[in-house]
């Protein structure tokens, strides 16, 4: 009877897990309040948005595709990578990143009606003067213009406080000054193209005829003339070089601090340009190639206006475009990693890890249930297979993206997320090979699907392309690969090591060991051995970390938070260790350690970004310290759960044999 | 009866300080006093913290309650003991019990082997914390900028001293005479202190010592909490930083000649921007005496040829800071390459890249100037011979330990409890 209450119990919490976890998957992927109705929205053709794929942009100091360029800035505006509108004729359509990028780009008439904006908190719409719908929700870029300038306002006057001393300010005025910075992006999309939709005059003349840019910069160097003379000689230039001129500015300036489309003509300048570098390049004469300038202005002056024609044409025109740019980043070997990447988007690696995780869940499910049977062979087989795929689609990508980034697979937090999931994997993996015993298969695809939900949600929070280089003192492939590594198995070992204890509180409280003490020593051996990886892992970690900051920073030891985070998980294993050693903790007291030694590696791994001090310091919001909050009370309440069954056990055993009270508790 | 019964005391004490109890207690105390300095060291920053937990003044440590609620900053937990007397027990438990007490055997031998190397790791600490100086070098790749073309010399990030110099025609007479910090950094409220100068035909007396201050007008604000007027001027107190390398410190000062008049009091602080220091005329000679940050000589000279900052592609991201700089030793030069992750190790000293910045002059992103942390540190390379001797030691320990696991742990047949 006690086993199968046990079996509940441990189901029902396993059923929470995953609940929690699908739930959290689901509502991440769909889109907050009502389904906006954008009438005249017909979707691009799939063809169009394939060849946009993989057009090359710099940004965030590397090349990459369009594509990533429009998830991250569509992740940071609207808060996911898709948007659900309902369009012409009530069609439901699901827009994707380069889909909305498109609009922004192209179509601006349409994507100032797409609900971008996500507004977690409606007091910021209020004190702008916005009307509001509910207090999270999504709006339009014509939702805001209402209270466009006093959202500005507000923005200036909070970063005038943050300037002073960033602690000063209130949540809602954050959020005020985020969304302000994100209507700016919005703005500078939708404005990016203006010169070369409406020509230099933002429109057609009366005669019909619009004044393209282009056709001004061949005339550049007449106007610079014309300008450099009348600061000689103290007279103004003529009006119509004047207006000419303030135009040409214009432009430039609406299209010069994103989407650097060019590369450079001159093999050892790095940055690209964007279209407004170019513009003001041939106004001021400092391009070596004016010609190219002009010729790439005209290019998205074609590209811009060839919509009219049909998407066919414009699929044409882009192809066009996109062929010149990516002829010019092969030749300064640029291009290399675009396709790969744009491939890794596309894929959604993850989704798929963590549908073969859950399907694992299932079958640890069914093998909970069915036992030794052969039912419980096929589900046993079932869990290890599903496992190994969901392993195999973590791996994949984390090798992408190493090949992306040219460098060791860990060098931000996110990385560190999905590296440690896939080590938790593989550690289990080996502790069912070595043990065979099945007890660690249930949880570990569990935690595996709630890590693979974390590494989404971090994302989606960061709103940050993680592929992006890293600064100078991490440069460093020789210490990525060796420290950063080494720490980070160590954080997944110390963690693997608290499950394996946890499942042997579970198992021995509720029964469902059956008071087997093979099993209960095998998994006792397995902590026991991965305390010690952990300590191995961590202490070289460590010490090499020491080495590179003292290579870096001339210390080997800083007591940064990170640092020390490290050295609390060496010293609570070598604590576990010699207790162990001492016969000061036996099996319970070992495992009990054992979940603290969670605690301590979830200080490290999280809690330290939330200090706000130190060399690895992210600064991160410190709200969201909760999250790490709740981590701790599930780990004290199985340090209490083991505690208490512990005890109740100690209780029986004497109850049930007084003469025995010689034997030795075990605590 | 047991053994341990029968123990003499001196054998009874030696188990005590060798045993696993005592070793698990301080490994425990370690975590838990660098868990409290890692989080105190937001309310106090790192420098005061540091020295509060891990100094060998600190016998014992009083951990703030700051830690546990932003409303209970300022007052006191429980006390624990002091983290170096922590790490100092622990050296002295892990020579008896990991290394002298410990059976020896192919089946310690890596445990042992560990215990070495985690041995020489505190050391090492323990070497750094007593002999270790640290400084800046700042240099231009222009002369006549802000900061000197070639030095030799580098500046304390937080020790300070006061200088006194015998100016004559315009240019220094004699030795730089020194007055360490140790002389004054204990000068609370009204305390004073005559420094004795027998070389000099003065002393001076010092008082009031600020570890942050700022010279301030009283036209433009009055003091607040006493503070002595001196010329129109008064040093204003501020709170110290939590990087206490951007502290200011301030000292008030007299003259006292040898006839025993003393002078009007004079405020010394140290410059956050160049500023003429303080003059007096004592027999007809004329010496300047200023506080500044302490200055200690390197055995050569260091010119910058070449600072080099390098930015990923539109953006402010730091890639590369590197320095090309001239090692002149006895008139002999030698061409050295510094940069991050790759320092210049040279006569008992290092030289690592720190930062880089803009002359005064310069508008391009491209750097001129470049400062560079000096070290002296004895156990330098130390934790790096350490790790290899622990690393190797528990892998080998962990890998025998999973032989026994896998090929003989796996025979043991299972029972019913």
């Amino acid at each position: 009877m006690k086993t199968v209450v046990g079996r509940w119990i441990i189901f029902a919490l396993g059923l929470s897990a995953v609940g929690w976890i699908v739930m959290t998957a689901l509502r991440d992927s769909r889109p907050e309040g009502g389904v906006r109705s954008v009438k005249d929205y017909k979707p691009w053709e799939k063809e169009t948005i394939e060849v946009a794929s993989l057009l090359p942009i710099q940004d965030g100091g590397r090349v990459k595709p369009l594509g990533t360029y429009a998830g991250f800035t569509m992740l940071r505006l609207h808060g996911a990578r898709s948007m659900e509108i309902l369009g012409k004729d009530g069609a439901k359509v699901r827009l994707k990143p380069l889909d909305w990028m498109m609009d922004c780009l192209f179509r601006p008439s349409l994507a100032v009606d797409l609900p971008t904006f996500r507004v977690d908190n409606s007091e910021v719409l209020d004190a702008a003067g916005i009307k509001s719908k509910s207090r999270r929700d999504r709006y339009s870029y014509r939702d805001l213009s209402a209270g466009r300038e006093k959202l500005f306002q507000l923005s200036n006057s909070y970063r005038e406080i943050a300037r002073r001393d960033p602690k000063l300010l209130k949540p809602v005025e954050q959020q005020t000054m985020d969304l302000d910075g994100n209507v700016q992006i919005f703005e500078s999309l939708v404005g990016y193209l203006g010169f070369a939709r409406g020509g230099l005059l933002g429109g057609a003349s009366p005669e019909g005829k619009l004044l393209d840019l282009s056709e001004t910069m061949k005339a550049a160097g007449k106007l610079r003339s014309e300008m450099e003379a009348s600061r000689n000689t103290g007279k103004p230039p003529s009006s119509e070089v004047q207006t000419i001129m303030g135009l040409v500015e214009q432009a430039a300036n609406s299209s010069k601090n994103s989407l650097f489309f060019f590369p450079p003509p001159n093999q050892e300048d790095t940055e690209w340009l964007s279209a407004g570098n170019r513009i003001y390049h041939v106004f001021t004469g400092t391009t070596r190639e004016p010609q190219q300038a002009i010729d790439d202005i005209r290019s998205l002056e074609t590209l811009a206006r060839s919509l009219d024609g049909g998407e066919a044409k414009f699929r044409e025109e882009f192809a066009k475009f996109e062929a010149g740019i990516v002829s010019r980043a092969k030749e300064r070997g640029e291009y290399r990693s675009v396709p790969l990447e744009a491939d890794y988007f596309r894929k959604n690696w993850f989704i798929y890890a963590l549908v073969w995780f859950l399907l694992a869940v299932l079958s640890a499910g069914v093998m909970f249930f069915t036992g030794r049977t052969l039912a419980g062979r096929i589900s046993h087989w079932a869990t290890v297979v599903f496992l190994v795929l969901g392993l195999i689609y973590l791996v994949i990508p984390i090798v992408k993206r190493s090949i992306i980034m040219e460098r060791p697979p860990v060098g931000n937090l996110y990385d560190t997320i999905i590296f440690i999931d896939m080590a938790i994997v593989i550690f289990a993996l080996l502790v069912e090979w070595m043990t065979r015993k099945r007890f660690v298969l249930g949880i570990t695809p569990i935690v595996a699907a709630f890590l693979i939900v974390l590494a989404r949600r971090f994302e989606v929070g960061e709103g940050k392309d993680h592929l992006n280089p890293l600064i100078a003192v991490l440069r460093s492939n020789y210490w990525l690969s060796t420290h950063v590594i080494t720490i980070t198995l160590g954080y997944a070992s110390g963690l693997i090591t608290a499950l394996l204890s946890i499942v042997y509180v579970l198992l021995r409280s509720l029964g469902l060991d059956g008071g087997d003490a093979s099993l209960r020593r095998s998994i006792t051996r397995a902590v026991y051995g991965c305390v010690a990886l952990t300590l191995t892992l961590s202490l070289i970690g460590t010490v090499l970390g020491g080495i590179w900051a003292n290579d870096s920073w001339g210390r080997f030891w800083g007591w940064d938070p990170k640092e020390n985070g490290a050295l609390m998980i060496v010293l609570w294993s070598l604590a576990i260790l010699h207790a162990r050693l001492g016969g000061y903790i036996k099996e319970w007291g070992l495992h009990l350690a054992s979940i603290f030694g969670a605690m301590v590696v979830g200080f490290s791994w999280w809690h330290v970004n939330f200090l706000g001090v130190g060399l690895h310091n992210y600064g991160f919001a410190a709200e969201k310290v909760g999250a790490v909050y709740a981590f701790y009370a599930v780990m004290w309440t199985f340090i209490l759960w083991g505690g208490i069954a512990c005890w109740l056990e100690k209780r029986a055993k004497k109850e049930k044999t007084p003469a025995a009270v010689k034997e030795t508790a075990e605590v | 009866m047991s053994s341990s019964a029968k123990s003499s005391i001196p054998l009874r004490v030696f188990k005590l300080l060798s045993g696993f109890g005592l070793a698990t207690t301080l490994l425990v105390l370690l975590m838990v006093l660098t868990w409290l300095a890692t989080l105190e060291q937001v309310h106090f920053g790192l420098h005061s913290t540091l020295n509060k937990y891990f100094h060998y003044k600190e016998f014992l440590v009083f951990p703030d309650a700051g830690v546990i609620s932003a409303d209970l900053v300022g007052k006191r937990l429980p006390p624990l003991l002091g983290g170096y007397w922590v790490c100092a027990l622990l050296v002295l438990n892990l020579t008896l019990g990991g290394v002298i007490r410990m059976r020896k055997g192919w089946k310690t031998a890596g445990v042992l082997m560990a215990h070495f190397g985690i041995i020489l790791m505190i050391v090492a600490g323990g070497v750094a914390q007593l002999q270790e100086e640290r400084g800046v070098m700042m240099l231009s790749e222009k002369e006549g900028d802000v900061y000197p073309q070639v030095a030799d010399f580098a500046q304390s990030f937080t020790e300070t001293t006061v200088e006194i110099t015998e100016i004559k025609d315009g240019k220094v007479v004699g030795p730089v005479h020194l007055v360490k910090d140790a002389y004054y950094l204990d000068l609370e409220g009204d305390q004073r202190r005559t420094v004795r100068l027998p070389k000099l035909p003065f002393d001076l007396e010092l008082q009031t010592y600020l570890q942050n201050s700022r010279p301030m007008s009283a036209s433009s604000m009055a003091p607040q909490r006493g503070e002595p007027v001196v010329d129109g001027w008064f040093l204003f107190a501020l709170d110290p930083e939590k990087e206490t390398e951007r502290d200011t410190p301030g000292l008030h000062a007299r003259v006292l000649s040898r006839d025993g008049q003393r002078s009007e009091p004079f405020l010394l602080s140290v410059p956050v921007f160049p500023r003429p220091p303080h003059t007096v005329d004592v027999d007809g000679r004329t010496f300047v005496i200023r506080l500044d940050k302490r200055v200690w000589p390197v055995p050569f000279q260091v010119r910058l040829t070449d600072a080099r900052s390098e930015y990923h592609p539109n953006t402010m991201l730091a890639k590369k800071f590197e320095s090309d700089i001239v090692r002149i030793e006895d008139g002999r030069e030698s061409k050295v390459f510094i940069e991050m992750n790759e320092p210049m190790r040279h006569a008992g000293l290092t030289f690592y890249q720190r930062t880089m910045m803009n002359g005064a002059m310069d508008s391009e992103r491209q750097a001129t100037i470049s400062g560079f942390e000096v070290v002296r540190n004895p156990s330098d390379k130390w934790p790096e011979y350490s790790i290899y001797l622990s690393g190797f030691g528990l892998c080998l320990h962990f890998l025998m330990k999973l032989w026994i696991f896998l090929f003989r742990g796996r025979a043991t047949p299972s029972t019913k409890a």
